[in-house]
């Protein structure tokens, strides 16, 4: 072999391990890349939780009143409650905006268990199950009945389906 | 030229061709990684705001203050779209439900102000966000001559948070202003536009029409929105103000808003709202009716009557075209706020 072509080897050489060199870099940059771009989607996602549920405790559909609409912080009122469910039903496109991808139920406790289904719609569109990724935001409530004057105990649950 | 000097020449070339190539290969990457961190700083930034007002927005009645970094923040709302953007060409985040009032572009340097004011009709409909920030001079123009012009200085001194930058100004003083320290001003006239002949003042003339935000307060329930045309200024619209239960909330929203549109396109979401409600009340009211009636409970039966089945209507009208309805559905709002108080001495709450 020449001298020439010995240079010419060791330059195809260095080339090539330069080029093997780029492209490890290039692998772990994207391999960084992409766990960040999950963390944030995480932290998004959690970030969207926290939202939906602040703005699903502080609905005025269901909060409590007295007087000349003044709010009583923690207690739903059981009569909007059916009432709300309903409405959300009918303008179901409209709450998305407000809820997205979530389930928003309450639970009464005491006396009596009952469930109130107020708004519900998943990715797939099937019903959620135990595999369903959500992010629950539990808030114990009071729950008022106007008609009676009595106060019940449940728990406002926030599904976020992330 | 010996074949070895030749073939160091090549060699050189060869080195310069191979090392410009692998550089503009970084440098390619590097503008790529600059463009891409950009779009996320503006996404992440977009997305921490969201959290913000969605956190403003649900306590009625508060001022908010956030620390940001220079940046802008540009809204928009027209017709049935409504979003913000960090950024002129930050991927724009959709508003659907909530009515944020603010001028076209915000510069937060280095804060933003965010003040949250309830909407009732009779009853909580959603609070109202109203967006400025330091950056922002806003002027109140009053004329010493013009009693009402005082008046309603008084009046939005008075309810309008101390943080934000708003300087009640004479027209004599304005007209002589020479300059200001402030990248935008709005301009708001309490009384007529101009002074002698001029229509507006010198130190604005300099400036960027965009940065130049003029309204003129009517009286308390129309605003007229201009803009500026060399020297002049040229009517953009003028709206009507919805008198809401807290009298002068619409007219801060619409001193806040960029334009009659955007102000328009705000106030089509809150009427939307309204119309949700008043379905749900009426449902409601019907439900209660129908329990007092199976307890045998006729007093309370027949004392609850309110109007919400008219009052979605005319909220209907209201969300359509906001200047043919607003007399008639405060009235109606009345009946059902006085309904409310008497029915609310031995039955439940309307509302």
């Amino acid at each position: 072999m020449s001298k020439a072509q010995i240079q010419m080897t060791e330059t195809i050489a260095i080339l090539i391990i330069f080029f093997i060199l780029v492209m490890f870099g290039i692998i772990f940059f994207s391999q960084i890349q992409r766990s960040t771009f999950e963390q944030r989607s995480t932290t998004a996602a959690g970030e969207r939780a926290i939202s939906t549920a602040l703005r699903a405790t502080f609905l005025p559909e269901l909060v409590c009143t007295k007087g000349d609409n003044v709010e009583i912080r923690d207690c739903i009122d059981v009569t909007k409650l059916k009432a709300a469910a309903a409405v959300i039903k009918e303008h179901e496109d409209y709450y998305f905006d407000i809820f997205q991808y979530a389930t928003v139920r309450v639970e009464q406790y005491y006396p009596v268990e009952t469930t109130y289904l107020l708004y519900s719609r998943t990715r797939d569109g099937n019903p959620p199950n135990e595999l369903t990724t959500k992010a629950t935001t539990p808030v114990p409530v009071s729950l008022l009945d106007p008609f009676t004057g009595e106060h019940y105990f449940g728990v406002l649950f926030i599904e976020v389906y992330t | 030229m010996t074949k070895a000097q030749l073939s160091m020449a090549f060699h050189w070339i060869y080195v310069f061709l191979a090392g410009g190539v692998i550089l503009f290969f970084f440098i390619m990457i590097a503008s790529r990684q600059k463009v891409a961190s950009e779009e996320q700083l503006s996404v992440t930034l977009a997305q921490k705001l969201d959290a913000i007002f969605t956190g403003a927005a649900q306590t009625k009645q508060t001022f908010e203050v956030i620390e940001l970094p220079p940046l802008d923040i540009y809204f928009y709302c027209e017709d049935d779209a409504a979003s913000y953007a960090v950024g002129e060409k930050g991927s724009p985040r959709s508003v659907p439900i909530q009515p944020i009032f603010a001028p076209y572009k915000v510069h937060a340097e280095p804060r933003v102000n965010v003040w949250s004011v309830p909407f009732r009709m009779p009853f909580q409909v959603i609070n109202m966000l109203m967006v400025d920030a330091p950056t922002i001079t806003t002027f109140l123009v009053y004329d010493i001559s013009d009693l009402a012009s005082e008046r309603l200085l008084d009046v939005i001194q008075e309810d309008i948070p101390a943080q934000f930058n708003f300087v009640p100004i004479t027209k004599e003083e304005l007209y002589a202003q020479s300059s200001l320290s402030t990248p935008q001003v709005r301009l708001i006239f309490l009384t007529e536009i101009g002074y002698e002949r001029e229509k507006l003042p010198p130190f604005v003339l300099g400036k960027d029409p965009r940065n130049v935000h003029i309204v003129q307060i009517e009286h308390e329930r129309a605003v007229t929105y201009y803009t500026m045309d060399g020297n002049d200024a040229l009517s953009t619209g003028t709206i009507t103000v919805i008198q809401g239960f807290e009298e002068h909330h619409s007219l801060y929203a619409a001193l806040f808003s960029n334009d009659a549109a955007s102000y328009r396109c705000n106030m089509r979401k809150v009427f939307e709202r309204l119309i949700i409600l008043a379905e749900m009340y009426e449902q409601r009211a019907n439900d209660l009716k129908q329990r007092y009636r199976a307890v045998g409970n006729q007093l309370c039966e027949l004392q609850i009557n309110p109007k919400f089945a008219e009052l979605k209507e005319q909220a209907t009208l209201c969300r359509d075209e906001l200047s043919t309805c607003l007399a008639e559905i405060y009235t109606t709002a009345q009946s059902i706020q006085r309904n409310n108080a008497f029915v609310q001495q031995q039955c439940a709450v309307l509302y």
